[in-house]
């Protein structure tokens, strides 16, 4: 039970129900954290790889997945760190679209995204299949900075945005659970915001 | 990077109510809160502890906050809170808090940005961020070991009579505990 802090009200009382708990509106700001330093991608470079438990390991240059087609998120986003955005859209590609050209095996179960950087996060495949979850390069009609992951992140918006790689370059299809970089240390394996599964444990 | 004494457990994660013994102004928008904890863990310096504030009606705002303190058994810790503007908890913790208050925290949290106190670093860092390099800072110093670090900050302005001589501030913009000339070129190196 949380113990009532001595003088304090609150300030917001009227809470946006697209609000998870403990989160903040960030309104017209966009924090920028991650961990590594920032990378200069280029587009005529860039790659994307679906692998692991898949038929056939797939991977498509820049121009070559902007030939899929289009798929567009309209909602909100969840940092851990509790600041949320809402009312966004990112455009892009649904993970769907780039799972079914790869085809994925019986096995699969997990999947970790890996970013051109090193870095990587675990996800459930229930988690990016079924329309949960994108390749996204704009981000509300714009091309996505490169602060914010630009060329291209991976968007999965129901779980805490670490879940959501930035520079994002791979989707590995696994038969196991393998924790990612923040998952090693210390955040939760899952992040879903709406349970506030903030930290390992939680 | 992770060390048996910053692994985070369950029990690290349990709200626990901290008693604040005491306030002090670090600069004219940050001051720090020395906490004692009912229930001690050994932090890692640059680890953090969430502070949740929570209303009568049971609204509740929480916000993360580095340690500033060295790592040790005192069951202590200090909190800085830089105030921002708007800041729903950080206004609060500036205007209300005092003295005999108790606030829910929990941790310690964080296992990738720590120094674990043995190995060459290079601090860099602005504004608030200077927090948990003041972890470090005093750590290496109280070891013997400031040897190992080099700072670089970054500040809006420069210092004044309110910078107290503990902040790595005072060199405006370039010190820490080498002297001036060497941190600099270690800058460049990096």
């Amino acid at each position: 039970m949380a113990t009532v802090t001595r003088g304090f009200f609150g300030r917001r009382r009227e809470r946006d129900p697209r609000l998870p708990p403990g989160q903040y509106d960030a309104r017209d700001d966009w924090p920028v954290l991650h961990a590594e330093a920032t990378p200069r991608l280029t587009t005529d470079r860039w790659t994307f790889t679906v692998s692991g438990l898949v038929d056939r390991e797939t991977t498509w240059t820049w121009d070559e997945i902007h030939a899929l087609p289009r798929s567009r998120y309209e909602g909100d986003i969840h940092c851990v760190t509790t600041w949320s955005k809402l009312g966004m859209t990112f455009d892009g590609v649904s993970v769907d679209t780039l799972l079914d050209a790869a085809g994925v095996q019986p096995a699969a179960t997990h999947v970790v995204a890996a970013s051109h950087t090193g870095y990587t996060t675990n996800l459930p495949l229930a988690d990016v299949t079924g329309g949960k979850a994108w390749v996204v390069w704009d981000a509300d009609g714009k091309p996505l900075t490169t602060e914010h992951g630009g060329p291209a992140r991976l968007l999965v918006p129901h779980l805490y945005f670490w879940k959501s790689a930035k520079w994002v370059s791979e989707l590995r299809l696994l038969d196991h659970d393998e924790p990612g970089f923040w998952e090693r240390n210390g955040y939760h394996d899952r992040g879903d915001p709406w349970k506030e599964q903030r930290y390992s444990g939680d | 990077m992770s060390t048996p004494a910053g692994t985070t457990h369950r029990r690290t994660l349990r709200w626990q109510n901290a008693r604040v013994l005491a306030v002090r102004d670090e600069t004219p928008t940050a001051r720090t809160y020395w906490l004692l904890l009912p229930e001690p863990r050994r932090h890692l310096a640059g680890q953090h502890y969430v502070l949740r504030l929570t209303a009568p009606d049971g609204y509740s705002a929480a916000r993360s906050y580095s340690v500033a303190s060295a790592p040790d058994d005192t069951g202590e810790i200090e909190l800085t809170v830089e105030r921002l503007v708007d800041g729903e908890v950080s206004e609060f913790v500036h205007d209300v808090v005092v003295p005999g208050d108790e606030l829910e925290v929990r941790g310690p949290i964080g296992l990738f940005f720590v120094w674990p106190g043995d190995r060459p670093a290079l601090l860099v860092g602005g504004g608030s961020g200077v927090v948990p390099l003041m972890a470090m800072l005093r750590q290496g110093r109280r070891d013997g070991r400031a040897d190992l670090l080099r700072v670089l900050v970054s500040a809006r302005r420069p210092p004044t009579s309110t910078t107290p001589t503990s902040c790595p501030a005072t060199g405006c913009g370039s010190c820490g505990p080498a002297p001036r000339r060497r941190t600099t070129r270690a800058a460049r190196a990096a």
